[in-house]
């Protein structure tokens, strides 16, 4: 702990080897130096009232109780600090000790926690207020594809084609919605925070995701071909959702050739690079950016239906797992998709 | 011809649901269901627990066969329903399926730790309504025994 003696007209008269180091000054120099010297420029003018003040009530003042307090260091720059004082009556006259601890360091663990509250409120407020908004929108819109179903079922032999044409695309348009709703959850719930990591076999997880696929599967007539994968450190439900992506997309954008998908894996460095490589309809290198973005779209929905979301939900899984994800163009047309993922520290690379 | 538990007398079904527009379309799929059913509908649990209880406007009716429950209701929602019927040994064996927008994990696992019977997402059109109509009339009335 620093100690500084001042006397009654402020002159310093005293200060340990930690005071110094503390302010940056000699013995010599602090000993011709009075205490308002350590003090910024802005608070100075009120010290001197202040310890006039303290003097004539000398009250020992215990650490921790006085109000948040600055110094000045010989280069000018200001530290938060704490000061205990006790008044001493000595031969030489009232003098006074004061003890000065400097609390940098920890004014800055308590902002930190602060700011690592402030976040994990926010955080909080933000899952809360995906699942209120998507529940509550589902709702109503289970109610309008519902009735105009109905209506539909029920009284559209009493409308001509171009009614039951109005009910059709209503429909449609409130299952896009719904889509588009449950896509928006999906997303908001790959949350970092929810993450569940464990050691699996990525193969396990891409049988997986072609087995939830098998209706689109056959209707594509699609040959998916399977290298070595590895084991990694990964959420299952997230990296399924990821190859549950990645090979729908090989499979809805499909060129007219029977698709062929292949996923495979290489190590490089400390990752493993996984590749998804079809032989569809490709993509043209200048939307290779923004295909990742929520709600971006290079197709209309009478073509290709979909919310736009699916990339922006394999990005922020990579993301979340520590890895990135790309796409390229082979010169012999289709998609590749890469990610990559760290790989087992204890594996040699 | 519509089908009855064979017991002979209509399936009693409670439905627990704060919706009017999904009372309706419950109400519709069951009677386009063919299965006879008198669907019985309180707004919320303290309702529901009456309605069991057969206390104030409920003394007369039915203990239900199976009971529909929603879990995001006013007053007292459908996890607080599940846990005070768990704790009534009277009403601890009457079959309970959720049935809720919510398919977040965390709804399912509470549900089912509270002992539910079974968990159904509510679908999102009314044709999927009515085969989730026609599965629970499958299911809970004709090829389990029920209590």
């Amino acid at each position: 702990m620093s100690i500084l003696v001042v006397n009654g007209a402020g002159a310093i008269v005293f200060a340990n080897a930690l005071a110094q180091q503390l302010f940056g000054y000699s013995l010599t120099e602090l000993l011709q130096c009075s205490v308002d010297d350590l003090i910024p420029l802005r608070f100075r003018d009120a010290h001197p009232g202040l310890r006039q003040a303290f003097s004539l009530a000398p009250v020992a003042r215990p650490m921790g109780t006085g109000r948040a307090l600055f110094g000045l260091r010989r280069d000018g720059s200001e530290f938060p600090l704490e000061v205990g004082l006790s008044p001493v009556d000595t031969d030489a006259g009232r003098l006074f000790v004061s003890a000065i601890i400097d609390i940098s360091e920890r004014e800055q663990t308590k902002r930190l926690k602060e700011a690592v509250e402030a976040l994990e409120r926010s955080n909080q407020e933000l899952q809360r207020f995906a699942y209120v908004a998507s529940h509550d929108l589902q709702t109503p819109m289970r109610s309008i594809a519902s009735f105009v179903q109905l209506l539909g079922s029920t009284y559209g032999d009493q409308l001509d084609d171009r009614g039951r044409d109005w009910i059709h695309r209503t429909v449609a348009s409130v299952k896009h919605l719904q889509a588009m709703v449950r896509d928006l959850l999906d997303y908001s719930r790959i949350g970092s925070d929810h993450l569940n990591f464990e050691s699996l076999a990525v193969r396990d997880v891409v049988d997986d995701a072609i087995l939830l696929l098998d209706a689109s599967i056959r209707e594509a007539g699609a040959q998916i071909v399977v290298g070595e994968l590895p084991r990694l450190l990964g959420d299952r439900s997230q990296l399924l959702q990821l190859f549950h992506n990645l090979i729908g997309n090989a499979l809805k954008y499909r060129g007219t050739e029977p698709a062929r998908i292949d996923v495979s894996a290489a190590r490089e460095g400390a990752d493993w690079h996984f590749a998804i490589r079809d032989n569809g309809i490709g993509i043209e290198p200048r939307h290779f950016e923004r295909i990742f973005e929520m709600f971006q779209r290079l197709h209309d929905q009478s073509h290709y239906a979909g919310t736009g979301i699916g990339l922006a939900v394999c990005r922020r899984i990579v993301n979340g797992h520590g890895g990135r994800i790309w796409v390229e163009s082979p010169p012999g047309g289709g998609s590749i998709f890469r990610f990559s993922l760290p790989a087992l520290s204890t594996e040699p690379s | 011809m519509s089908t009855r538990l064979s017991r002979g007398r209509p399936a009693q079904i409670l439905l627990v649901e704060d919706n009017e527009d999904d009372v309706e379309l419950m109400r519709i799929g069951f009677e386009r269901a063919r299965f006879a059913v008198d669907l019985h509908h309180v707004p919320h649990g303290e309702a529901c627990m009456a309605f069991l209880r057969n206390e104030g406007p409920y003394a007369d009716k039915p203990r239900p066969d199976l009971v529909l429950l929603d879990l995001n209701m006013p007053r007292m929602d459908g996890r607080e329903v599940l846990a005070e019927i768990v704790r009534d040994e009277r009403l601890r064996s009457l079959p309970v399926v959720v049935l809720t927008t919510s398919d977040s994990q965390e709804d399912v696992l509470a549900s089912y730790n509270l002992r539910c019977s079974s968990y159904i997402v509510k679908p999102v059109d009314f044709h999927q309504f009515s085969r989730v109509v026609q599965g629970i009339t499958d299911y809970w009335f004709t090829l389990v025994v029920l209590p």
